[in-house]
């Protein structure tokens, strides 16, 4: 589909340089509308909303801050979060005038393994835009492996 | 003979066209000089108009906060335009909610300057200034902690009140197409008016960090802005508690320098949360104020100390180790340096531990 | 003057250069959602098609055909509308800065907005047309054009609440209204013979 020139700025902002050194696009030639419909759908097949994804991982983030940048706890011990806060806010790069703090939120499992590692601007840019970022970008994340850790951590089938 | 008519005439429409686009282009967009009144006339400025109101009190010498260079997305650049502009742009809708607008704040990057205007302005903002600085030093303080200092220009003095930060611009570079601002808290000592300290912290992707930790150089100009922020040290004489961890040990450098100039007795106790002895810093520093103030305590607490640090200091959550240190808050002060998840998480232990909420502080903008 | 008066006539309603020739669809079709920007929109294409129509007509006949360049129209005919269109945006720009922020990009597509064209070069069809024929061809278009789309954002917005099967919504709807409304402005093709 061809990309509403008026989308422009958008899309500039998303790539490197602007908000952050590698942008949010990744390696993904495919226009903006493409990207969200592809992973919002996903989210959609599998039944749930990206407005239950991204508050889910603004609820770990809260979980996160309660440590100081030590690690807790999270979802009866299934999970356990530690967050790593730099001062300042970063603006959302759709405009929508929210400004995210900046952190990245590590999740590791009971053993101690790595599962998944966000910051606060992709848990906005899922729960309010139903962006996952470009593929081959830094900090996406595969709806699939949202969608399992949420299950996993609600205690529901996988 | 038909051909270079046709060319001839083509050429000849085209040419009265554009002169004529010009001419009005010139007409249209000529708003002549502008008059900004600002704080009910406590304050005039002439500006040229046809520029953003950001760029037209830059140039009058008023600086107003901006992290993202005019491009409408970061929201701090609001102001209060009582008369002279136009309707709120949507460009500015997203970041106004509807008491500011009812009250007049604009983003005042997103404002043209077509006409005499009158503007309200936060007194703190007319202390603001611009300086072209030196990078004088940069220094490990950790794996992934740098000190930087920065010289100011011969002859310029910086005032600051400890607490407050300013902005540094980082240069286009790599993949940036236009330079960035990002903020930093001051860890200067007050007493010093010619260098500024900050304290960075490496953060993966940043585009500010990863210059200052990749590309930058001592000896190479470096272009500041500020002070601002109201973070700052109450005269009450309470017993007050330091929160921070990393990177938020800025302020509160320069609060305790500033407790050594002025032989301060008041007790202080500072919770310092960090994962691992690696992560620790200014450990040395941290000694020589606990000398020179007898009632200041520096407690560092590892949330996951590695088995080879052999560490013999208080471990755990450092709200924890806070509320064993200090089980009766109710006329003590806290002051925070952290993100606002952070702050918030402390507000809550602290609160439950007697401590009244106007008596915390968080440095506003983390 | 009736003379005058059944050229308007005709050229908004019996020839409606949308909804009789279908000139003009995409920004028809995009800004309609709005009853505010389509008025906007619209009042802006009226001016640019009066006053092309106009120029165009005193270019044709004082410059291209005693050159024997007639061939040329077509582009000097773009370059005219394009270098007004210009200039209805700096002084939108100038006297109206939320209205130039809404129409967006919009406002420069105006230029390429086949309507526009497509009413200068009607006009050299007609037989008979001389400087005044012309100028009120031209405004009767654009406010044909106009009339159109204020219809279209009026219905646009009275049905925003309605159900509408997904398959439809956005412009398979509004491309069916604008067929039905179409129907209806046939009616007027019996008022001039």
């Amino acid at each position: 589909m061809k990309e509403n020139p008026a989308d422009q700025p958008l899309r500039d902002r998303l790539e490197p340089g602007h908000l952050s050194l590698d942008g949010f696009l990744g390696s993904d030639q495919r226009p903006l509308a493409d990207i969200i419909a592809a992973d919002t759908g996903e989210v959609e097949a599998a039944g749930l909303t990206v407005e239950q994804l991204g508050a889910f991982l603004e609820k770990l983030h809260e979980i996160a801050d309660a440590g100081w940048e030590g690690r807790v706890p999270a979802c009866d011990g299934k999970v356990s979060v530690r967050s790593d806060e730099t001062l300042g806010q970063t603006p959302c790069p759709f405009i929508c005038g929210e400004q995210c703090h900046k952190a990245e939120i590590a999740v590791k499992d009971a053993d101690g393994n790595d599962l998944l590692r966000f910051t606060p601007l992709d848990a906005h840019l899922i729960r309010a835009h139903g962006f996952f970022e470009g593929k081959g970008s830094h900090y996406r994340i595969e709806p699939k492996e949202l969608i399992a850790l949420y299950r996993h951590c609600n205690g529901e089938a996988e | 003979m038909t051909f270079l008519i046709a060319v001839g005439s083509l050429v000849a429409i085209c040419g009265i066209l554009a002169v004529l686009l010009v001419i009005a282009d010139r007409y249209l967009n000529d708003y002549g000089i502008c008059k900004l009144i600002i704080n009910k006339g406590a304050r005039e400025e002439e500006v040229e108009g046809g520029s953003t109101l950001l760029n037209s009190l830059n140039s009058a010498g008023i600086f107003i906060p901006s992290a993202c260079g005019g491009q409408g997305s970061c929201g701090l650049c609001k102001l209060k335009v009582h008369a002279g502009g136009p309707p709120v742009l949507p460009t500015e809708e997203p970041h106004l909610s509807a008491d500011e607008v009812s009250s007049h704040v604009r983003l005042c990057c997103q404002l043209k300057v077509h006409e005499d205007m009158e503007l309200e302005i936060p007194e703190e903002l007319f202390n603001i200034r611009e300086f072209n600085g030196t990078v004088e030093s940069l220094t490990d303080l950790n794996h992934d902690i740098k000190r930087l200092r920065v010289a100011l220009p011969a002859g310029e003095e910086l005032d600051i009140i400890p607490g407050q930060y300013i902005q540094i611009e980082t240069p286009a570079y790599k993949k940036t197409p236009e330079p960035v601002y990002r903020a930093y808290s001051i860890a200067t000592d007050p007493l010093d008016k010619t260098h500024i300290d900050l304290v960075i912290r490496l953060v993966p992707g940043g585009i500010c960090t990863t210059y200052v930790f990749e590309h930058m150089q001592t000896g190479q100009p470096i272009k500041l802005n500020g002070p601002y922020g109201d973070f700052r040290l109450t005269d009450t004489g309470k017993e007050m508690v330091f929160i921070a961890g990393g990177s938020g040990m800025a302020p509160f450098l320069s609060m305790l320098a500033h407790m050594k100039n002025e032989h301060s007795d008041r007790k202080v106790s500072y919770f310092f949360g960090a994962r691992s002895k690696r992560d620790l810093i200014c450990l040395e520093e941290m000694a020589a104020f606990e000398e020179a103030l007898p009632n200041f305590k520096f407690i560092p607490c590892l949330s996951e100390p590695m088995p080879d640090d052999d560490w013999s200091g208080e471990t755990g959550l450092v709200t924890d180790v806070m509320k064993r240190h200090c089980p009766d808050l109710s006329n003590m002060e806290a002051y925070l340096c952290g993100s606002p998840g952070m702050c918030d998480a402390s507000v809550a232990a602290l609160t439950a531990n007697g401590m009244p909420e106007e008596n915390i502080f968080f440095d506003k903008f983390a | 003057m009736m003379h005058l008066l059944v050229i308007f006539l005709a050229a908004a309603f019996t020839e409606n250069i949308l909804l009789a020739r279908f000139l003009g669809m995409c920004s028809f079709l995009a800004i309609s959602r709005q009853l505010k920007t389509s008025i906007g929109l619209g009042f802006a294409v009226v001016f640019v098609t009066t006053f092309t129509a106009a120029l165009n007509w005193l270019l044709h006949t004082y410059v291209m055909v005693p050159l024997g360049i007639e061939f040329l129209e077509l582009i000097v005919f773009i370059v005219v509308i394009a270098a007004f269109v210009q200039l209805v945006e700096m002084i939108i720009e100038r006297f109206s800065p939320s209205l130039y922020f809404s129409l967006g990009i919009f406002l420069p597509l105006i230029t390429v907005n086949c309507a526009i064209l497509g009413v200068s070069l009607f006009m050299l069809n007609k037989e008979g047309f001389r400087f005044w024929e012309s100028l009120v061809f031209g405004f009767g278009s654009g406010v044909g054009w106009l009339l159109a789309i204020v219809l279209m954002a009026g219905i646009r917005e009275q049905i925003k609440e309605d159900k509408i099967p997904p398959g439809l919504r956005g412009s398979g709807i509004t491309l069916i209204i604008t067929g039905i409304i179409a129907l209806a402005f046939v009616a007027f093709s019996g008022m001039i013979k």
